[in-house]
């Protein structure tokens, strides 16, 4: 088995945890909104990952477009839904006074956009470059969120503080994943495995550290 | 042969349209309705298919891991989608809704791939399509009923949300058809059985959760 196989099987072991757990703990109780949220983003990766898996087994060709790439475009919209439609709105009023946050949390499209410059003066082909691209875009809008929700200041009942390591873990899982994309297509292995190693830490984490910021939110 | 698919179509659909009006039930009239939509989904999607699979050279592994869950799923969520912003975001009745048209749909595909390899099919060719097919159609487009149910909840979740549904049920298609094409394809059939398993076990302790809660609430008063 080669690197490449070993961290997608390794992701899909840790996904399927975090999803089984998500099922259980947020799924099949009542739960908030926002958890279910994120259950389905870890569902996507783990669907994702395993679609992946299957095709190395089934020995079918790699293409430029897959539809586990589209999987990754549907982790990145369950972020950035669940911030934008339940817990932004809660959190910031647009007021002045929060301006510097809004302002500082545009470090995370800047880190994403960064690391997505390399894989655009590859020679990757042009239709791996623009999907990239949009997975990129679509992982710098929710990261924008999750990197505000994480420095955001403790406003009313604390309902951001409480959730401020999940958002830590969601932005390091869309740099990862970044990074990942750029090590892959300048074929680092031996980077893109380490990588991959550290979104399957990510992803065993997420979901426990939310549970653990939510059930604050019941106290 | 070319017009097999049309007239699979008329003999399906056109008893269940005389059965609508015999229902009493509005909610069973509806999932009937809904039924016949999904068969009506796989005629549309099936001409779409065929556009692409000879655009992109008849290469067709790859159309059916890659393009054809997207258009599928797509078409089919239209309706669903149609339902929870027009009628209703009950989550029982979405999930009933949406899987119905899985189902009409997979019952349209099932014919079609029947007529087409007549020669070859066998009874055990029957089970394995009705188990994996029928229910891998039915969890995907059930999957998005479940969802829109929670989407539903604030506007601002609606394009997102729903675009997110529709991967997580494309992935899931495209899944299946990498399966079933591969060495592996038992491991194709037991999937949806398996995903049934689990969604069925999760409805029912909701339904029975739900009805706990109503006695309760009447020996209460």
């Amino acid at each position: 088995m080669d690197l490449e196989l070993i961290s997608k099987l390794c992701v899909f072991a840790c996904s399927l945890f975090g999803f089984c757990f998500g099922a259980v703990v947020f799924l099949a109780k009542k739960s908030p909104l926002y958890s279910k949220m994120i259950t389905g983003a870890v569902g996507c990766m783990m669907l994702g990952s395993l679609l992946a898996v299957v095709r190395r087994f089934a020995g079918f060709e790699e293409r430029a477009f897959q539809i586990d790439q589209l999987a990754i475009i549907g982790v990145f919209l369950f972020f950035f839904t669940a911030n934008v439609g339940i817990m932004d709105g809660l959190a910031d009023d647009r007021s002045k006074r929060f301006a510097k946050y809004r302002v500082m949390a545009l470090i995370a499209p800047v880190v994403i956009a960064l690391l997505y410059v390399p894989v655009l003066f590859s020679n990757a082909p042009v239709l791996s470059k623009v999907i990239y691209g949009v997975i990129a875009l679509v992982a710098a809008a929710s990261s924008y969120f999750n990197f505000k929700h994480a420095v955001f200041p403790d406003v009313d009942f604390g309902v951001i503080a409480c959730v401020r390591g999940y958002n830590w873990l969601a932005f390091g899982y869309a740099v990862l994943y970044a990074g990942t994309v750029a090590a892959r297509v300048f074929e680092l292995d031996v980077i893109c495995f380490i990588l991959s190693l550290l979104i399957c830490c990510d992803v065993v984490l997420i979901l426990p550290l939310l549970k653990r910021g939510i059930e604050k939110w019941r106290i | 042969m070319e017009n097999m698919i049309y007239i699979a179509f008329i003999c399906v659909t056109v008893p269940m349209l005389f059965l609508l009006p015999i229902i009493k039930d509005k909610f069973a009239r509806t999932v009937v309705g809904y039924v016949i939509v999904g068969v009506f989904c796989c005629l549309l999607v099936s001409e779409l298919n065929g556009l692409i699979l000879r655009s992109l050279n008849s290469d067709y592994v790859y159309v059916t891991t890659a393009v054809t869950p997207i258009t599928e799923e797509l078409i089919k969520a239209l309706p669903v989608l149609f339902f929870a912003f027009v009628f209703s975001d009950n989550r029982e009745k979405l999930l009933s809704i949406g899987f119905s048209l899985g189902v009409g749909f997979a019952i349209l595909e099932n014919i079609v791939i029947l007529l087409q390899n007549f020669s070859t099919v066998s009874l055990f060719w029957a089970v394995i399509r009705g188990f994996g097919s029928a229910l891998m159609h039915g969890i995907c487009t059930g999957v998005i009923g479940l969802g829109l149910h929670f989407i539903h909840q604030k506007k601002k979740l609606f394009i997102p949300g729903s675009f997110a549904l529709m991967v997580i049920s494309m992935t899931y298609h495209s899944i299946y058809n990498t399966l079933v094409q591969s060495q592996y394809r038992y491991l194709g059939f037991v999937l949806p059985l398996v995903t049934f398993v689990v969604l069925f076990i999760f409805t029912f302790r909701a339904r029975l959760k739900a009805k706990n809660k109503k006695i309760q609430k009447e020996a209460a008063r």
